[in-house]
């Protein structure tokens, strides 16, 4: 998806490829509370991009109102353009079909709709056009995640913590987004699957998913992104690559324990 | 012998219009959390409809045709609750001011109704549409946000309110002061001969109510099982922004359920009308059945709201039947049994207690 940007000069005409999100000077308030105080950042096609902070610094905020999640006494300023357009106020079952999927802080899987149920949900506005695609689809995301196969017939509600951060990653999958957001996926997760989690987002970069990731396990998240940001008090106070901001002394100070 | 067929072909019957009503009731409150009082109404409303298009005396039209424009009328109705009673107080993914809607609508139905009314009763229903106004304005204004910034049922209480004035007092009035104000009949769907078996008659109508009715049930059973309209239903009930986060869009789901809950009360109407006549009594009489016997089996329970039902005809039709002054104890013993249910089983027979989110 391209699109030419017409130059006065003739001759000056070129291929303007956009990114795939930019946020310009994205302000937001919850009635008199600040969340967001003028946010800028980038995502281009293919990259990991990680936002770090501390707790109520605005990240989920920001996700929030990429995806046009509407709460209460929320104001939005600023613009939140995807492919170069601008997509925010935008309702967000619309903005899904853009092709943004959103794993909400706390994974939010339907806990009375079984496994499969749920990975079909995923899939809901593809089921139209695409419906022969799906199951592939659902046959990759169990190869992927065995333990998702084998509880296909289970209400989501009895899977484990890591089990259901699994199918709310799956489920988002399942759109086939052109955008990964996820929100804190090693919420309230062991370790071990902590670990586990990441690896699987390694190894969606990997295959060329572009991802955008809030998280507060800064050490992990730092190791698998392209670039980071990080974000105080409703700014961003701090950006480059993953590896200069892991040796950052002010991002070692604050976030990594050192 | 007698008795027990009497009482069977009437718990037969009169169950399935309940399980219709109570299906619709059941729908609405598994996608909004609201549950709709004004489902008693609509079903009245449909009857007199149905009443105007089918008979000589007004449009007199194939009762067939009269049966499927009423169910069109019943999806309207239903929706209008939703549009005045429901979304007008908050909307249910977004915070916006809907005030205009509900300007909007009072002046629409001012306009109709001055077309509509004979000049002399007028002033009648301009108060009682003025009552319904301030009674929808004072819902809308002790209605508050909830603090998840979308209709929550549970803090936003002004639905009780108007449901209930929509559905008991404005919609019903309306229709009777605009149609007739006295009991109607409906000519039957199907003539024919009745069996009759141990002196009790099964007129083909009767059969008619029950197999219309466990096919829509069936029908509507598949859909929300089967389907990915089925599966967005369940979405919405459970999670509507997480729903929405799926690309459903969460607003029509909402309006259909509504308006499928419309056309259950309208297809009820029409069927029941040949056995209870159509009458505005039938709007407390069916509501008070339906909602015992949505919360008999467990509010959102499908399954509970169809066994509801029956449970809720069959000690109706056999106090009425066996008990001297049947009819007078009929209602006093239904809601011992609901409280006696209620007692040992808090959620109802089939209600769950939600599974915990983690």
């Amino acid at each position: 998806m391209t699109y030419t940007q017409e130059w006065p000069i003739e001759t000056m005409q070129e291929q303007y490829e956009p990114p795939l999100l930019e946020i310009v000077d994205l302000r937001v308030w919850y009635g008199a509370a600040t969340a967001l105080k003028g946010v800028d950042f980038i995502v281009e096609r293919g990259e990991v991009v990680v936002i770090i902070g501390s707790n109520g610094a605005g990240q989920t905020t920001i996700m929030k109102t990429i995806s046009g999640v509407v709460e209460l006494r929320k104001t939005v300023e600023g613009q939140v353009l995807f492919y170069g357009t601008d997509i925010a106020g935008q309702q967000t079952h619309k903005i899904q079909q853009l092709g943004i999927s959103h794993v909400p802080e706390g994974r939010r899987i339907f806990p009375e709709s079984t496994v499969e149920e749920n990975l079909m949900l995923g899939a809901y506005t593809r089921f139209k056009r695409e419906r022969g695609a799906i199951a592939g689809d659902l046959d990759a995301i169990f190869d992927r995640f065995p333990v998702l196969g084998e509880r296909r017939k289970r209400p989501a509600g009895y899977l484990s913590g890591g089990e259901q951060q699994m199918l709310a990653i799956g489920r988002a999958l399942m759109s086939r987004p052109f955008l990964l957001l996820l929100d804190e996926p090693s919420l309230g997760l062991a370790p071990l699957i902590v670990a586990d989690v990441f690896e699987i987002i390694k190894e969606l970069a990997a295959g060329g998913t572009t991802i955008l990731l809030v998280e507060q396990m800064a050490n992990m998240a730092l190791e698998i992104a392209d670039r980071a940001y990080v974000l105080e008090t409703g700014e961003i106070t701090l950006e480059g690559t993953g590896a200069q901001l892991l040796e950052d002394p002010r991002v070692k100070e604050a976030y990594l324990g050192a | 012998m007698g008795d027990l067929v009497q009482i069977l072909i009437a718990t037969a019957t009169t169950g399935s219009t309940i399980a219709l009503i109570a299906l619709g009731i059941n729908i609405v409150f598994a996608t909004t959390r609201v549950v709709n009082f004004a489902q008693g109404g609509i079903v009245v409303a449909a009857g007199y409809i149905a009443f105007v298009f089918s008979s000589p005396a007004h449009v007199g039209m194939n009762v067939w045709l009269a049966f499927g424009l009423t169910t069109l009328a019943g999806i309207l109705l239903g929706i209008f609750v939703d549009l005045w009673g429901v979304s007008a107080l908050g909307g249910y993914d977004r915070n916006e001011n809907r005030s205009w809607l509900i300007i909007t609508l009072s002046v629409a139905a001012l306009a109709l109704f001055w077309l509509l009314i004979p000049s002399s009763t007028f002033t009648k229903i301009l108060a009682m549409v003025a009552v319904a106004g301030i009674i929808v304005g004072v819902a809308y204004g002790i209605a508050r946000p909830s603090p998840l910034g979308k209709f929550d049922p549970a803090t936003n209480v002004g639905w009780i309110i108007t449901t209930f004035a929509l559905g008991m007092f404005f919609i019903p009035n309306i229709v009777t002061r605009a149609i007739s104000n006295s009991p109607e009949k409906i000519p039957e769907l199907v003539g024919g001969k009745a069996i009759t078996i141990a002196g009790q008659a099964i007129t083909p109508s009767d059969l008619l109510i029950v197999g219309m009715s466990i096919a829509l049930l069936v029908a509507i059973e598949l859909v929300m099982s089967r389907t990915m309209l089925g599966r967005a239903f369940h979405a919405v009930s459970q999670d509507p922004t997480t729903a929405s986060l799926m690309g459903i869009n969460t607003g029509s789901i909402v309006i259909i359920a509504f308006g499928l809950a419309g056309a259950l009360g309208a297809i009820a109407s029409v069927l029941i009308a040949p056995k209870l006549f159509v009458k505005l009594d039938n709007s407390i009489t069916l509501s008070i059945w339906a909602l015992v016997a949505v919360v008999l089996g467990g509010l959102g329970s499908t399954k509970g709201a169809v066994v509801g039902a029956y449970l809720v005809a069959l000690i109706t039709a056999a106090v009425t039947t066996l008990a001297p002054d049947g009819d007078k104890w009929a209602q006093p013993v239904l809601f011992l049994g609901l409280l006696v249910i209620l007692r040992v089983r808090p959620t109802g027979l089939f209600g769950r207690v939600a599974v915990e989110k983690v």
